[in-house]
This record gives C-alpha cells, sequence and structure tokens, in this order.
C-alpha cells in the first residue's frame, strides 16, 4: 500500500473506447492501480478524432495515461482464453460497447461476474444498459443536444451551441469514478462484486442538475445569479466580473464613478440588483467599453473584486498561476515540434514524461508484456501474432500506420 | 459496512460553502458517510445564491443533500473545543475558505492533522494554496474566463460567453471526490491521513484538458467536423454527429448531396474540417426544407448519430428520462413543483423523506450533534442564547 498510490496492487481489465470510460481508468491508473487497456487491432477509435501523431490524438493521449496496450481481435477463437485469464485476476472490468454488444462477444457481465465473484463490472454507454433509448449510439455532442444544454448554451445571437470541451464525457468519466471508488474501498470485506451501469446522459444530467432545478422553479433563463456580473467587452479584449455583496457594488461605483447608482437605495442586495441587471449591465458595460481589460483588471484586482480577463487557453497555459502550481505537466511525442501538455488532476502526484505514469500507450505496445507475465512463451506469442489474434506495436508500423 | 452505502461509518466535518465543496462533501454523505455541515449562523451563503425557498437555493439544496447541520460561529470562544471535539472523531476534514482564513480561524490543516494523524484535509479553493494568484477568490464564471473555456465557448456572433451550468464547480467537485476516496482507501489500509489542495483552476485545466493540449500545438477549431455540428431546421435544432467516412456517405445520400458523397476530397475527418464551411453552405439549405423530427427519424433509421435539441422540461418528460428513474421529485416547502433531482450513477435512488433525500436548514441537527458530543440540554439552550449557535426554526 503506497500512501501516493493507494491503488496499487488493484488489477482493472479496460476494454473501453473514446473518451468517458478510457478517462475513468487512467484515473485509476494514475491513483496505483494496473490497468491494461484491451484494444482492437486498429486502435481505440479515439486515436483517429482528428489528426493523429504516433499513433495518438488529444483524445487518445490524456485519457490513456499509464496504461499497458494489449491489442488483440476479441473475435479471434483464441481470445476467450486470453480475456477470461484477465479477468480472473482483476478486480475492475470496464466496457464501453452499446449495450448488447459485449455479450455477443462473450464478456456480458452474468458471465464474467460467474467467472470472478469479487468482479466490479463497469458498463458506460450513451443512454445507459435499459430504456427505450439504451441501444442509440452517442457521444457527447449528441447528449449536449438531448440533455438540454444546447438550447441553455445559447449565444447573444439567439443560436444554441456546443461546448467545444466534452463536458458530458467528461463529467461520465468522473461520476463512474465516483461509483467505482467508494465499491473497491468495501472490496474484500466480505462483500459481492457489483455491477455499474453508468452513462452519458446520467453524467450530462448530473453536471447540469441545478439548470434542472431552477428551470422547474420557472427561473432557467436567469442566467445571472448575481447583477452586474458578466462578461464584458472593454476597448481591447473581453472581462468577466462577478458583483455579489453590496460592498462589492460599492467598489465597482466608486472606481467606475457611477455617482447615482452608489446612492441608489433600491439598488441594496443582491436581489434587488438582479431585477434592474439590464440597465445595470448597460450602464457599467458603457464605461467599461472606453478602456483596455487589462486596465479594469488591474483597478478590480486592487480593490477586491472577483473579475478575470478572458484569456484563451495559450495564455492560461502560460500564467504563472499555472506554471508556479505545475498545473501541466508536458510530454515529448515523436513527429511533435513542442512538447504536449496535459493537466495534472488532484491528489496524484506530478506526471512526469518517461515514467510508467507518464506514458500513454500506443496500440499493442504491451501485446508480448502481458502475455509473457501470463505464462505464454515467446513462440506461442509469435504464433499469436502470426494468426492475426494479436498485433504488437513496432516503430515501423506505427509509422506506416500514420503515414 | 453496507453494500449500497460503502462509507457507512465514515465521518466528515465539511466547513466548505458554495457548491464544489459541498457536493463533494454530498456525494460523501450519498455514499454513506454522516457528512456534518458546519456553517456560520447566516447560513451557508449558498443558502443566498439566487431567490431562497425555505432557507435553501437550487445550489444549497443539492449541495447538503444528506447532510446535518450544525450552525455555529466559529470566532465564538466555545467553538473551537466544540469542532476540535468533531474532528478527533472525523476521517475527513473539508474547509472552502480563501487560502490563509482557515489557519487564522484555528481550524487549519497542520494543527488539525496533529490532533488527528489519520484526517484526509481537503482544502477547495479558487487557484490553490500557492501560486501569486492563491489569494484571489475565484467562483465558477471567473474560472470560465480564466482557462480560456469562455474564449471557446463563442456563438456564431463571435461574442464569448458563459455557460450557464457550473462546470467548474461541478468538477471541482468531483475531482475533489476523485482525490478524496483514494486517500480514504489508503487511510483505511493504514496509510494515515493527507492534506489534499483542490482547486477549482486544477479542476477547470483537467475537464477542459482536451482543448488545452489540442490548442497548445494548432489552431483550434470548433470541434467536431462537418457535417457534424447544429443544424437549423423547418422547426428546431438538430445535431448530427458524423464521424465516418461511411456515416458521411450515408447522410449525403439522405439528404440528396450525391456529388458530396462521391467527392474523394471528402474523406477522413481532416479533409471534411479543412472544407468545413463548403460543407456547412451545402447541407444548411437542405436541413431547412424538413422538420428536426423528420430528419432525425431518417437519420437514427439509418444508424446516425444524432438528436432534436430538447429543452430542459422536454427532456424532463422524455420517456426513456422516466423509465431509467434518472430523477428524484423532492419536495420543499415553497415549492409549486417538486425539484427534479438527478440520481448520480452507483447510488440507489434518492427517495424522499429518507435522510439521503433530505437537505438540512441552517442549524436543523444543532441538539442532535452537540448532544452527540455530550452537551446537555441546558448548555445547547445557553448556547444558542449567547448566539454561539443558531437551531432551527428558532429566527437568529
Amino acid at each position: 500500500m503506497s500512501f501516493e498510490r493507494p491503488y496499487a496492487g488493484i488489477k482493472v481489465v479496460d476494454m473501453s473506447q473514446g473518451v468517458a470510460g478510457p478517462y475513468c481508468g487512467m484515473l485509476l491508473a494514475q491513483h496505483g492501480a494496473e490497468v491494461i487497456k484491451v484494444e482492437p487491432h486498429a486502435g481505440d477509435w479515439s486515436r483517429i478524432l482528428g489528426p493523429s501523431h504516433h499513433n495518438h490524438t488529444e483524445f487518445s493521449f490524456g485519457t490513456n495515461m499509464g496504461k499497458r496496450s494489449l491489442a488483440i481481435d476479441l473475435k479471434s477463437a483464441e481470445a476467450p482464453a486470453i480475456i477470461d485469464a484477465l479477468v480472473g485476476e482483476a478486480d475492475v472490468f470496464l466496457e464501453s460497447f452499446r449495450p448488447g454488444v459485449v455479450d455477443r462477444l462473450g464478456f456480458g457481465h452474468e458471465r464474467l461476474m460467474a467467472l470472478n465473484p469479487g468482479l466490479i463490472y463497469l458498463s458506460i454507454s450513451g443512454f445507459g444498459q435499459t430504456g427505450s433509448l439504451r441501444e442509440k449510439p452517442a457521444m457527447d455532442p449528441v447528449l449536449q443536444a438531448f440533455s438540454g444544454f444546447m438550447l441553455d448554451n445559447t449565444g447573444q445571437d439567439g443560436v444554441p451551441h456546443r461546448v467545444n470541451s466534452v463536458i458530458n464525457d467528461m463529467a461520465t468519466a468522473l461520476y463512474a469514478f465516483s461509483a467505482l471508488a467508494p465499491a473497491l474501498y468495501i472490496m474484500g470485506d466480505g462483500v459481492p462484486g457489483r455491477y455499474l451501469d453508468i452513462s452519458l446522459m446520467r453524467g450530462a444530467a448530473n453536471l447540469s442538475a441545478i439548470r434542472y432545478m431552477s428551470a422547474s422553479k420557472g427561473e432557467a433563463v436567469q442566467v445571472p445569479r448575481t447583477a452586474p456580473s458578466g462578461i464584458f467587452q472593454c476597448a481591447e479584449g473581453w472581462l468577466q466580473l462577478v458583483i455579489l455583496q453590496d460592498k462589492d457594488f460599492d467598489a465597482l461605483c466608486a472606481i467606475l464613478e457611477l455617482d447615482d447608482l452608489a446612492v441608489d437605495e433600491s439598488l441594496r442586495g443582491n436581489e434587488a440588483r438582479l431585477r434592474q441587471a439590464p440597465m445595470l449591465i448597460e450602464r457599467v458595460g458603457q464605461v467599461l467599453a472606453a478602456k483596455p481589460a487589462a486596465h479594469w483588471r488591474d483597478l478590480f484586482t486592487e480593490a477586491g473584486l472577483q473579475n478575470e480577463m478572458l484569456q484563451d487557453y495559450p495564455q492560461f497555459l502560460a500564467h504563472p498561476q499555472a506554471v508556479e502550481t505545475e498545473l501541466f505537466s508536458t510530454f515529448d511525442l515523436p513527429g511533435l515540434e513542442q512538447p504536449l501538455p496535459v493537466p495534472n488532476p488532484p491528489g496524484i502526484p506530478k506526471i512526469i514524461d518517461g515514467t510508467p505514469a507518464g506514458t500513454s500507450p500506443v496500440t499493442g505496445q504491451h501485446s508480448d508484456e502481458i502475455l509473457d507475465e501470463m505464462g505464454y512463451g515467446a513462440a506461442a506469442i509469435a504464433g499469436l501474432r502470426r494468426r492475426g489474434v494479436i498485433t504488437t506495436w513496432t516503430e515501423q508500423a506505427t509509422e506506416q500506420g500514420t503515414a | 459496512m453496507s453494500y449500497d452505502r460503502p462509507y457507512e461509518g465514515i465521518k466528515v466535518v465539511d466547513l466548505s460553502q458554495g457548491i464544489a465543496g459541498p457536493y463533494c462533501g454530498m456525494l460523501l454523505a450519498q455514499h454513506g458517510a454522516d457528512v456534518i455541515k458546519v456553517e456560520p449562523l447566516q447560513g451557508d451563503w449558498a443558502r443566498v445564491l439566487g431567490t431562497p425557498t425555505s432557507d435553501h437555493t437550487e445550489f444549497s439544496y443539492l449541495g447538503s443533500l444528506g447532510k446535518r447541520s450544525l450552525a455555529i460561529d466559529l470566532k465564538s470562544p466555545e467553538a473551537p473545543a466544540i469542532v476540535d471535539a468533531l474532528v478527533a472523531e472525523a476521517d475527513v476534514f473539508m474547509e472552502g475558505f480563501r487560502p490563509g482564513v482557515i489557519d487564522r480561524l484555528g481550524f487549519g490543516h497542520e494543527r488539525l492533522m496533529q490532533m488527528n494523524p489519520n484526517l484526509v484535509y481537503l482544502s477547495i479553493s479558487g487557484f490553490g494554496q500557492t501560486g501569486p494568484m492563491r489569494n484571489k477568490p475565484a467562483m465558477d464564471p471567473v474560472l470560465q474566463a480564466f482557462t480560456g473555456f469562455m474564449m471557446d465557448n463563442k456563438g456564431n456572433d463571435g461574442i464569448p460567453h458563459r455557460t450557464n451550468t457550473i462546470i467548474n464547480d461541478m468538477s471541482t467537485a468531483l475531482y475533489a471526490f476523485s482525490a478524496v476516496a483514494p486517500a480514504l482507501h489508503a487511510q483505511k489500509n493504514g496509510a494515515g491521513g493527507r492534506y489534499l489542495d483542490v482547486s477549482l483552476m486544477r479542476a477547470a485545466a483537467n475537464f477542459t484538458g482536451i482543448r488545452i493540449t489540442t490548442a497548445s500545438h494548432r489552431e483550434l477549431q470548433r470541434a467536431g467536423a462537418p457535417p457534424s455540428g447544429i443544424h437549423a431546421t423547418k422547426d428546431g435544432w438538430l445535431q448530427l454527429v458524423i464521424i465516418k467516412d461511411s456515416d458521411f456517405r450515408r447522410v449525403c445520400e439522405l439528404m440528396g448531396l450525391d456529388d458530396l458523397k462521391d467527392d474523394a476530397g471528402l474523406s477522413g475527418l481532416p479533409a471534411r474540417m479543412e472544407q468545413g464551411e463548403r460543407l456547412l453552405a451545402r447541407f444548411a439549405p437542405v436541413f431547412l426544407t424538413r422538420p428536426a423530427s423528420e430528419w432525425q427519424a431518417l437519420f437514427t433509421e439509418a444508424g446516425l448519430q444524432n438528436e432534436v435539441l430538447l429543452s430542459f422540461d422536454e427532456f424532463l418528460a422524455h420517456p426513456h428520462v422516466g423509465e431509467t428513474e434518472l430523477f428524484s421529485y423532492l419536495e420543499l416547502s415553497g415549492l409549486e413543483r417538486p425539484w427534479p433531482i438527478p440520481n448520480p450513477p452507483g447510488l440507489p435512488k434518492i427517495e424522499p423523506g429518507t435522510s439521503y433525500g433530505t437537505s438540512p436548514f441552517t442549524g436543523q441537527h444543532c441538539d442532535e450533534v452537540l448532544g452527540g458530543l455530550g452537551y446537555d440540554g441546558d448548555a445547547i439552550t445557553d448556547m444558542r442564547n449567547r448566539g454561539v449557535i443558531r437551531t432551527w426554526p428558532a429566527p437568529v
């Protein structure tokens, strides 16, 4: 038991692909679990979500950090014996096929949990394992549309749009982890294994929980919670401002020389200001538009007001606060001019390039090693490769693959 | 030790306010932990974030489900003895003050972990406990601005905006949980306590990490290569996802765009990304010819990922949402309609009227919690009269 890697000794067989399942598996790996990524010869489909470098995209790289990869044809005659042997030793099994598919492949939870009664078996799907939509495929944007999120994320031009971040995949991964961790906590205390049905739909619904509650009160369109808060266009750049308490409002009025607002008794208290939000936003906006965002940021920060200039991602990466807190680790990838920044999750040691926890496998990178540990000899492994059951990564194969 | 509630027996002292800390504590409570919410006499500030109903807003209600509330003036002379007694028995301590404040209050991690070496001590802050910006206050929108998220969340009009969902608070809560849970695992196995510094900034960076990684080495494009995206139809909006070439050819066929279907220059996502504007110009007018539901039926039949954009109400009313018991509905005095609360994965359905389906009022459990520490009725009344604690429903 390691203080820094509490899940050392826990074994995970991870058949999930995409982002939601793999990211959950990555967190398990970073917390010390031994995670074997089982993927098809063509690799996890996240490896082709956009331009790829050295068998990786932005989607596949961070989400597989710290795992080992076994590339195997699950429909081959030899696969069941290999997978069953891995599952026999495993604590956790992850899969993200469409409901029904993993059963047809022969690795459904009923059979595997009969084989290993202590197994925690986690299925990740778009709409869940039950209900009328269960067989529908669904990636992140489908759930942004279905859950009400996109209509809520409408621009000032009245056009709804998608958030570019895969927020539903990420939330689902984190909720999956939040379901797994308590199950792992009591594993071995005489409780049997557990089947967990996690869906992007459930992840999305929980992420936006507060919006549904507001909508049911008829307040979903009340975008601001505080006033005058929001995004303001300045002479150069944009500024986000939050005004909650009276003392914040007083300080704001003083800086912007809005003396009539400062003495207006009908503007005391957040609730009162919310009622006059459009007027307040217009008045504040007029003043802010006259000077650059950086000018206002400095004045507001000095006065203790919550505000921030809108940065783009590269500005954020380069910000002293991000640098000094070691928010990102960087990784060299063959073929990339610049190292790839990947954020360090909280509660785990900083991820270091080149260490096992800081390596994201290419497809089949560890096929030989894993089979060797299972007792397959070199000749048997070569035979499996020749018959197309497994692939083993080589530098040449990867270069050909990306050519 | 319960199968359904693995954290039964774990004790949590939760001084956090807002939503990031409280929601993490709520998940611990839902998984079985005994979570005592320690809040000021006027209540957690989440209780006034919007229009309150019966001492609750959406924020405070969700963030406190399944907890017990002790309302106490932390600056009163009696407070240290009471909080220390709770901490001595606790497995987890949570706080969300600005860095430095908790030390001045006398409950910093060094002192508390010395007193209870097995304690998992979690601090939640905007920018973390170190670095030049550590003392800056920061709520969700500040982090949406700081991390690059807002600039990436621009409308077609080029104006950046905030998502109404507080994605940074929620993801911070989830990342905090993902740090606390393994620490509890280690604690159970004899590793002792642990100090955890979790910030909204770190969570936000991780939550949107894929975009940040992408932006670091190539020009950011709107996610999804056309014809993936949101399309205006005759009567509403439709989201379509096209990844594979075979799906692209299929959608061209279904929409009568046969020349695009046979265009070899449009195979592969990168090619379609590059020619996105041309593709959108061709698809947009066709989408406008039929209602969203007709396109949906056609695409779904062909096995293509698509969905009509639903409003929150339409989503809540969808048969699939009902069939999967996605939401529980909890009553609160003053609400016209019960509140829809999504059931988190891996947990039993939240049932109204149970302790898991109840969110405490400010100080609702003072008597019970202090009684558990050995304070008798007279002592509790005395503290109430002197303004050390506030019990519900007595006025402040």
